[in-house]
């Protein structure tokens, strides 16, 4: 190897370390910020560009399947379980008042903020995506998002004065408390590199099947109990597993998504009101 | 003005990755267009320009992702020295040579990003990983190289011509 290739080779290392402690320290976040902004409007254009060829490939793939019907009946259907989760939510709260009380009160009123998706991570070892909320507008990290049907879509990971990260829940990083509401079994639902959840750490006596809703839970505080997560689609696992396995996906197509909401009103354990 | 040209083109690449071809999933992952056009222009167009190519389109990968600024272009700078393979002249095709340097360069630049994320306290599973994500986006990157080295190679015939003369 040449010096002079050596040499500067070891510059953009020290560069490149240089940049990542100013990044993680913050300073160069107006950067990001801007960077965010400049190309948000073509990054909009290009996903409005993709998303139709993308239908396209996907009905060539599946004559019978129309896309845009699936789409009507995705969101419908993420609708209906929500409202469906929260009914049964209301059952269970009957039976259990005095415990879930303590929830109740915790988290009285519900506000969201509403945010458009402007960009998506480039890794593919990661999944975030960028929303146009950030500081100002009173974000605050590890604020919980939904989709317009309510159902969990991530947290915000890193924030910028306009603009936020948030991880999504099928980020290999992100777990979730959460139950299943038919037998009420808990566990904890982790993301994968194959972008698939599944729920660890479910007893294998619980009584868990295919379709079952998976909604979070308030235990470790970092979510809301009753936000729909997704449905289960398979149940694994041999008899002498101490756990069994558990795969579900989530109500919304996290890849196609548009606009999100932002749970302002929730808090985790972590954080204090402003 | 050479520079400032290629910054756009691989701005520009960078937002098609991350916009664009995120609808078109190959093996569940999207192809890295921004590492396998910078091994392109390093092949075609010479170390010189690769020493300014190569951090610049770091750098753009940074600025269109979560992770902080460097971590990219710290994952892409082994492609600086794997462009010393070229002067071995390993294959009878500078196309082949590419191909098999934007392989390498993808395995190298993703398993950085890993140990990055690792290093910021993330839970990194380094088996599935591999197989997952790491192993099908330097396939996947490499079925895109094709049409990025002609892009590259078209627009260099002056260069060409000038090293012939030479």
């Amino acid at each position: 190897m040449n010096s002079r290739l050596g040499t500067w080779t070891l510059g953009v290392v020290v560069l490149s370390f240089a940049l990542i402690l100013l990044s993680k320290a913050g300073m160069l976040d107006p950067l990001q910020s801007r960077a965010l902004s400049i190309t948000s409007p073509l990054q909009h254009g290009l996903r409005n560009a993709a998303d139709p060829l993308a239908a396209w490939l996907s009905n060539v793939k599946d004559v019978g399947d129309i896309r845009s019907e699936n789409d009507q009946l995705r969101a419908e259907n993420e609708q209906l379980k929500d409202e469906v989760a929260r009914l049964r939510e209301g059952q269970v709260q009957l039976q259990e008042l005095q415990k879930l009380l303590q929830i109740k009160q915790s988290y009285p009123d519900e506000e969201f903020l509403a945010a458009n998706i402007l960009a998506k991570d480039p890794s593919n070892l990661k999944e975030a995506v960028a929303i146009d909320r950030g500081k100002r507008d009173g974000l605050r990290e590890g604020m919980v998002v939904v989709t317009e049907g309510h159902s969990v879509v991530g947290t915000v990971t890193h924030l910028f004065d306009a603009y936020s990260w948030v991880t999504l829940i099928t980020d290999p990083n992100s777990a979730v408390s959460a139950t299943v509401q038919e037998s009420r079994a808990q566990g904890v639902v982790t993301g994968s590199y194959s972008r698939k959840l599944s729920i660890e750490f479910v007893a294998q006596g619980a009584a868990v099947k295919d379709g079952d809703v998976v909604i979070t839970s308030a235990i470790g505080g970092l979510y809301p109990a009753g936000l729909v997560i997704g449905k289960v689609t398979d149940v694994g696992g041999t008899a002498q597993d101490l756990f069994k396995k558990v795969t579900l996906e989530p109500l919304a197509s996290l890849s196609h998504l548009e606009t999100v909401l932002v749970l302002t009103s929730f808090l985790p354990t972590n954080l204090e009101k402003p | 003005m050479r520079y400032v040209l290629a910054f756009l083109l691989f701005t520009m690449t960078a937002l098609v990755q991350t916009s664009f071809m995120s609808a078109f999933p190959v093996f569940g992952v999207v192809p890295n267009l921004v590492l396998a056009l910078a091994v392109c222009w390093t092949v075609v167009r010479g170390q010189q320009e690769a020493m300014i190519i190569v951090p610049m389109a770091g750098l753009c990968l940074s600025l269109a992702g979560s992770q902080p600024i460097g971590v990219a272009m710290l994952a892409a700078t082994p492609v600086l020295l794997l462009s010393e393979l070229r002067a071995l002249r390993l294959t009878p095709s500078d196309l082949l040579l590419t191909i098999a340097l934007v392989f390498l360069s993808s395995l190298v630049y993703e398993m950085v990003l890993l140990v990055a994320l690792r290093l910021q306290g993330e839970t990194v599973g380094w088996l599935t990983a591999f197989l997952r994500v790491v192993l099908p986006t330097a396939i996947v990157s490499v079925l895109f190289t094709p049409p990025l080295y002609w892009l590259v190679w078209s627009r260099s015939e002056g260069l060409r011509r000038v090293r012939a003369y030479s």
